[in-house]
């Protein structure tokens, strides 16, 4: 498909911006951290001998570098040779821009870890978001002023300077003591990053929120008008889902992909379109709430069936309105777009139609997926010998 | 116990954590109004067996479990009839300390008004009141541990078991804990309790029942202990506890 893809590259690639593998590259450099691999059991009597300590440092600073100089390249290999009409590159600079993303990814990997074990809370993640917008500030201007000049004196020249800041942060690093705190949150984190999405339920592959205090819906009062015990349970669910980073850029993420959908099909294929994403939606929604019932604290608590099934309904809804109302007013717009004239009302028409139309849905769905879950629950009884009694 | 006093009974024939394979036989618990029950025994004892069985957390679990209150239901997690305060602390993520109050509350059907009644006073006695706002994930364990006994507290319940309640929590927090069982047990709640801290069960509990090897090695007050155990009056619980844990391994080899 690549092989493909390089014979015959659609136009569009030739419109593109020439920076854009540095941006690309930039991206990639500074989602990186530097590796140590330490695990908490070092801490019982591994971490008192310094040379052990040294060793690993210098072997988590190899891997770091191996990893930044492969992903550049793999990086760089990818997307120049398809671009090399619009950038105009030779293979040594290009060589060249590999080489430099990769020793700046490496620094930043060193610079993340001064910063992060400096700070904690909002401050760090203050700082790291400030230094993230800084470094590409500083680096796509550079690179593209250093890609454009063609000159490989002062390529090789920028390298060995990147190369000698690289050996003195990463001597620096070596030499630093008590950080073994730092390395475990880096490495649990990393964990997380990379096998989150596979181990999504298990406690390891959980990202601890990094403030001491909330960042959304700091503050406890009420979000909701009604305030029955459902709806209380409701409100909590969606005050844990918005702040959970993950699940908002996903859901985000499903937004925008159903605003797309809607907005380049035809309007009645935009309608059946709109109706099978709320239907996914809501399916997702009914999963991520199944999830955090089953949350080890919450699974402390004795739930009646009815509190379950009202709770589960007014939360999905809390997400599912809003969203599926956002995709209706996008089909009217569109049709307003294409027809013009009265079908401009269709943006206003079919969100108020779409609200109790979506309320419905979400009541169906509830009587639907509760059913399958009851006889779940009856075969998983039958499984258990239990016996109790009331005097 | 006869009569009328008395909040749970539990008649544990059988209860393990794979289906027809027992790792407890035959255990009788009796909780009664305002009194301190002491679950004690080794570790792998099967303390924490009975903790989870009482919860309905055991895959196997062969009991008749009976409660005083007409409404009661059988099995089951906390709620208004029984709250457990484990030794790990359980808290969610991505809630703050006042938010897992609030789902404690409202999962087990107390008012946001009787909440904020009775949170307050309960944060105000553990000193959590300054971080009611922020995540008790991120707290000490001892807070967390504090976290845990105000959403127990809070539920008001019939009987509560109190896993390993001396540790993890500073000397101050153990006289606050201890205070407001006092006052949970004149409101005429029971109290379950594992530990390994003989002195303190012996100066705490009003009987005992001492598990050893998956059974009941004896029950009762500290003299029905002694008795069972040979052992002269006076004799601490510590040394009726080694004499008769001595005694079943020496009987099971």
């Amino acid at each position: 498909m690549y092989l493909d893809l390089l014979r015959h590259p659609p136009d569009w690639i030739g419109h593109l911006p020439a920076r854009t593998p540095i941006v690309v590259l930039a991206i990639l450099m500074l989602r990186a951290r530097l590796r140590t691999f330490a695990e908490s059991g070092d801490g019982l009597f591994l971490r008192s001998s310094g040379r052990w300590v040294s060793g690993m440092t210098l072997a988590g600073l190899a891997y770091t570098l191996a990893a930044r100089m492969a992903v550049s390249a793999a990086g760089a290999g990818l997307m120049l040779p398809l671009m090399s009409d619009a950038t105009g590159w030779s293979f040594g600079a290009g060589a060249a821009l590999a080489v430099s993303a990769g020793l700046m990814g490496f620094a930043w990997t060193l610079i993340r870890d001064a910063t992060e074990r400096r700070w904690q809370g909002a401050r760090r993640v203050l700082a790291v978001y400030g230094l993230r917008a800084a470094f590409i500030a500083a680096w796509v201007p550079v690179a593209g002023w250093g890609m454009r000049g063609g000159e490989p004196v002062a390529a090789a020249a920028f390298i060995a300077a990147l190369a000698l800041a690289c050996v003195g942060l990463a001597w620096r690093r070596s030499m630093r003591a008590g950080t073994f705190a730092q390395e475990l949150e880096a490495e649990h984190r990393a964990y997380g990053d990379n096998v989150g999405w596979v181990l999504m339920d298990t406690e390891q592959a959980k990202r601890p929120p990094a403030g001491r205090r909330p960042w959304v819906l700091r503050k406890p009062g009420p979000l909701l008008k009604r305030r029955d015990e459902p709806a209380r349970i409701a409100e909590l669910w969606l005050r844990a889902m918005l702040r959970d980073a993950e699940q908002v850029r996903t859901l985000l993420q499903f937004a925008l992909l159903g605003i797309a959908a809607i907005w380049l099909s035809p309007v009645w294929l935009g309608a059946i379109a709109w109706a099978g994403l709320c239907a996914l939606l809501l399916l997702w929604l009914n999963g991520l709430w199944g999830r955090w019932e089953t949350e080890r604290y919450m699974a402390l608590y004795d739930w009646s069936e009815a509190l379950r099934t009202d709770g589960r309904e007014i939360g999905r809804s809390l997400l599912l309105r809003p969203i599926g109302l956002a995709w209706c007013a996008i089909l009217g717009l569109h049709a307003g777009w294409l027809y013009g004239g009265p079908w401009w009302t269709a943006a206003l028409l079919l969100p108020a139609a779409g609200y109790p139309l979506l309320g419905r849905i979400n009541r169906a769905a509830t009587a639907l997926l509760g059913t399958g879950r009851e006889g779940r629950s009856k075969s998983d009884a039958g499984d258990i010998d239990r016996s109790g009694g009331v005097e | 116990m006869g009569g009328e006093s008395w909040l749970m009974r539990a008649a544990i024939r059988a209860a393990g954590y794979e289906l027809g394979n027992a790792v407890l036989r035959d255990v009788a618990i009796e909780v009664g109004p305002g009194e301190r029950v002491g679950l004690l025994g080794p570790n792998g004892a099967g303390k924490s067996t009975v903790m989870k069985g009482l919860l309905g957390q055991l895959p196997y679990w062969d009991a008749d479990v009976r409660w005083r209150e007409a409404n009661a239901v059988a099995g089951g997690a906390m709620n208004g009839r029984l709250a457990y305060i484990p030794e790990q602390p359980i808290l969610y993520e991505r809630f703050t300390l006042w938010e897992h109050l609030q789902l404690a509350a409202a999962v087990c059907g107390i008012s946001e008004e009787r909440l904020a009644d009775r949170a307050e006073g309960l944060l105000a006695r553990f000193r959590l009141r300054h971080v009611k706002d922020d995540y008790p994930i991120k707290f000490s364990k001892g807070m967390q541990q504090k976290t845990m006994l105000v959403a127990a507290f809070l539920l008001e319940p019939s009987v509560y078991l109190v896993d390993e309640p001396f540790i993890g929590l500073d000397p101050a927090a153990v006289m606050e804990l201890l205070e407001a069982l006092d006052e949970e047990r004149a409101r005429g709640a029971g109290v379950l309790l594992t530990t390994h801290v003989l002195d303190s069960a012996e100066r705490l509990c009003d009987r005992f029942v001492l598990v050893h090897e998956g059974g009941a090695a004896a029950s009762g007050t500290v003299a029905d202990i002694r008795a069972a155990s040979g052992m002269p009056d006076g004799t601490p619980l510590f040394d009726c506890f080694h004499r008769l844990t001595r005694a079943a391994s020496a009987e099971g080899s």
